[in-house]
């Protein structure tokens, strides 16, 4: 997998209704740019309400569409309350690093 | 023998083996020719004319001494002998008998037929007057217009030799407009539906202007057919209608109701049987639609005043979950006498009140009105209940309103630690109160309102906590199944007892769906239900706009609540309060629209509410499945998260739910 296909994004902060638009905006940025995957780095992504659940899971779709694929980073211990869920989990793929993320997408 | 005796004989043979009367005259003139040897002879029914000369005569003489006719011969060579004349008249006898027997079997044989077409006659009225009827009553067991209509088109097209058939009618809509509908029998409905309803053509006019029956041999060869524009005769693609049958349907006010229509593809198909037939089918759809009209307007009718009765939703107090129900008895075709409504009095106190007004429809409906808003006017005054139910007794004594009416009435002030409840009853069932799982009636029993001047209403107080729910009903619960089975006060305590955990809602419901339960469904009265839960101060009530900003709303309005609630449960309340914020936000879509967020604390659970101006919207069936795409992941976190959860249209469109609190061990 040529490495100039994969994006890292990092997100700082909330992510809610609220900015969730900012945030589409950023993702879809990165695919026009041509990447194929993307990592995104929810590390210091204190909240996500299911808007950027949302986000997140269009941006998975459109970088399947493309062959690629979506590894999100999240951060050990109290990750945002939504990645509890059962059924999220199941959608995304979750990794507790950015270098387990892109041997992720490398595998 | 003879030559003369042999055809003597021969004759008498051939006369008993003759069919008709002219064999027998034939027979027996040629035998006495031949015999006698005359070159003329005839026999005959009646005298002849035979020519002047001698003759021989012989007349045909019935039993009864009638004459049948006469043999005559003459033109003999020689005179008619005395030997002549005894045979002539032997055969005369022998033709007169003949013609007597074949007399009576032709009678015989007429009568016979005739027995057997009377019969058959018989038979075949007796099936259509039993088929009439069974038609009759099965149309007359329906209310509802449409299976009228239905019933009556199929029965015609089977009962008669149409092919296919259809019932026009006019039905008036709720708002009051009249239109025409249509049933069709033997044929499917695509092969009606290109063309447009039937117009007062002049072969349609005199069934819908309910002139008379119109029955065609060959609707084609009609002179009537095909004038009117635009299709001048059927339209293309129209059932090829030849035999034509059609009856208007006219109710005992003289209005057409609508019209029953027959065809058949072939020409002369209906008889005047079948006429008579369709004519009795009609008769008996128009009594049917007039009840089925009179029923359904009836209905509506008790409805609309019902709905008037009731308050159309409960009011949102902060400190106070409301639930009430209501169900009519039976059908729902009479406005009954149960009522409840919650106000608020001029010195901000709450009326909670239940009653029940003896009898049922226009009647009871007019003193439920009476008591509903003699009750509310004097809410500005901010009474005792007492008080306000002396004055309730005294409108009704002036009106001379019929019978009587009994009411709980409690009043509510709320503050901080809960609320005090003055309480009097007239005549009604003792409201129930719920406390940490145990349930008992409180109140005093006082005299129903409406039969004596100065009633005796006994006034109880109370004070209620958070948590605490006091529960009124009418007797419709208790006696939903009476008198075979009665709902005890400590029964009903115990049903309010196991939900008032659950608050309200299920407290009403459960009240309801026992007593319909026990009554097999069909509870003998109305039933009316008001149950109220002191709920404890809100610890959050933030109100601000309905915009995409609120999110940060939501988080600052938590964030004082994350000592007290822990880490965890904050988490989830801030997730389930912004996607409830969200829905609330999106659903508002009115500028300068506002959300609020009210938070309440229990021991054990945290009760969000998030009350927006929005039309609400229906909720998903439950439980709601995890989504495998972007959307509807709100209201699944919702039903992942919640103990509880639901939605209600009040003046508000209000979302709440019930998070369990982690307790640290």
């Amino acid at each position: 997998m040529p490495p100039e296909l994969t994006t890292v994004v990092p997100v700082r902060g909330e992510v809610t209704f609220s900015n969730v638009s900012d945030f589409d905006r950023r993702l879809e940025q990165a695919f026009d740019d041509g990447a194929h995957n993307l990592v995104i780095d929810l590390t210091d992504v204190t909240f996500i309400d299911s808007s950027g659940l949302s986000a997140l899971l269009t941006a998975s779709a459109r970088a399947r569409a493309l062959g690629g694929a979506v590894a999100l980073v999240l951060a050990q211990g109290e990750p945002p309350s939504i990645f509890r869920f059962r059924g999220v989990d199941r959608l995304l793929s979750l990794y507790p690093s950015q270098e387990a993320a892109l041997e992720g997408l490398g595998r | 023998m003879s030559d003369a005796l042999r055809s003597l004989a021969d004759a008498a043979r051939a006369v008993t083996a003759a069919a008709t009367d002219e064999d027998v005259l034939e027979i027996v003139a040629q035998a006495a020719r031949d015999v006698i040897g005359a070159r003329h002879g005839v026999a005959r029914r009646q005298a002849n004319g035979a020519p002047h000369g001698p003759r021989l005569v012989a007349p045909l003489i019935a039993r009864d001494g009638s004459s049948l006719g006469l043999i005559e011969l003459w033109d003999k060579d020689g005179e008619f002998t005395a030997s002549d004349e005894a045979i002539v008249i032997q055969l005369a006898q022998m033709a007169a008998n003949a013609i007597e027997t074949l007399e009576l079997l032709a009678r015989e044989h007429q009568a016979r037929l005739e027995a057997e077409e009377t019969g058959r006659r018989l038979l075949l009225e007796k099936q259509r007057a039993e088929a009439l009827h069974r038609v009759g009553s099965a149309i007359a067991g329906r209310l509802d217009l449409q299976e009228i209509v239905q019933l009556a088109t199929d029965a015609a097209r089977e009962l008669t030799p149409a092919q296919f058939g259809a019932f026009f009618y006019n039905v008036i809509s709720d708002a009051g407009e009249a239109y025409m509908l249509y049933t069709l029998s033997g044929v499917d409905r695509s092969a009606f539906e290109r063309f447009p309803m039937p117009r007062n053509t002049k072969i349609f006019a005199p069934t819908f202007e309910g002139v008379g029956i119109v029955r065609l041999d060959d609707v084609l060869a009609d002179p009537r057919y095909g004038h009117s524009a635009p299709y001048h005769g059927m339209p293309e693609g129209h059932l090829p209608v030849r035999s034509y049958l059609a009856v208007p349907v006219i109710t005992s006010s003289g209005e057409v109701a609508g019209g029953l229509f027959f065809g058949h593809p072939e020409p002369g198909m209906f008889s005047l049987q079948d006429e008579h037939m369709v004519a009795g089918i009609a008769a008996q759809s128009a009594i049917a639609i007039e009840n089925a009209r009179l029923y359904q307007e009836r209905t509506r009718t008790a409805q609309t005043l019902q709905r008037a009765l009731l308050p159309p939703h409960l009011p949102q107090i902060a400190g106070l979950e409301l639930a009430a129900g209501y169900r009519a008895a039976g059908e729902g075709n009479e406005v009954g006498g149960d009522f409840y409504d919650v106000f608020q009095q001029g010195d901000g106190s709450w009326v909670l009140v239940v009653g029940d007004v003896c009898g049922k429809g226009p009647q009871a409906a007019a003193v439920t009105a009476l008591a509903r808003y003699t009750l509310r006017a004097h809410a500005v005054a901010g009474l005792r209940p007492s008080y306000m139910l002396a004055r309730l007794n005294d409108a009704l004594l002036r009106q001379r309103a019929p019978g009587f009416v009994t009411v709980a009435l409690a009043r509510l002030d709320l503050h901080e630690r809960g609320a005090t409840v003055e309480l009097a009853t007239a005549g009604h069932p003792l409201p129930i109160v719920a406390r940490d799982g145990t349930a008992g009636p409180v109140g005093d029993v006082g005299t129903p309102l409406g039969i004596i001047e100065q009633p005796d209403l006994p006034e109880v107080s109370l004070e209620l906590v958070p948590g605490d729910v006091i529960a009124f009903y009418t007797d419709g619960v208790s006696e939903a199944a009476a008198p075979r089975r009665l709902l005890s006060e400590a029964e009903l305590a115990a049903l309010v007892g196991e939900r008032a955990a659950d608050g309200p809602g299920p407290v009403v419901e459960h009240l309801e769906s026992t007593a319909v339960a026990i009554a097999d469904g069909n509870p003998r009265d109305d039933i009316a239900c008001l149950a109220v839960q002191v709920m404890p101060q809100p610890r959050v009530a933030e109100r601000f706009p309905a915009t995409r900003q609120a999110a940060r709303h939501v988080a600052a309005a938590l964030a004082p609540l994350e000592s007290e609630l822990g880490q965890r449960t904050t988490q989830d309340l801030r997730l389930l309060a912004t996607e409830l914020v969200a829905n609330a936000v999106r659903h508002t879509g009115i500028a300068g629209g506002s959300v609020e967020v009210q938070l309440r604390l229990s021991d054990d659970r945290v009760h969000l509410s998030v009350l927006d101006e929005g039309p609400g919207f229906e909720p998903p069936e439950r439980p709601i499945v995890s989504p495998e795409g972007p959307g509807g992941w709100g209201l699944y976190l919702v039903d992942r998260c919640a103990v509880r959860w639901g939605n209600e249209r009040g003046e508000r469109h209000r979302m709440w739910l019930e998070l369990e609190r982690e307790h640290a061990s």
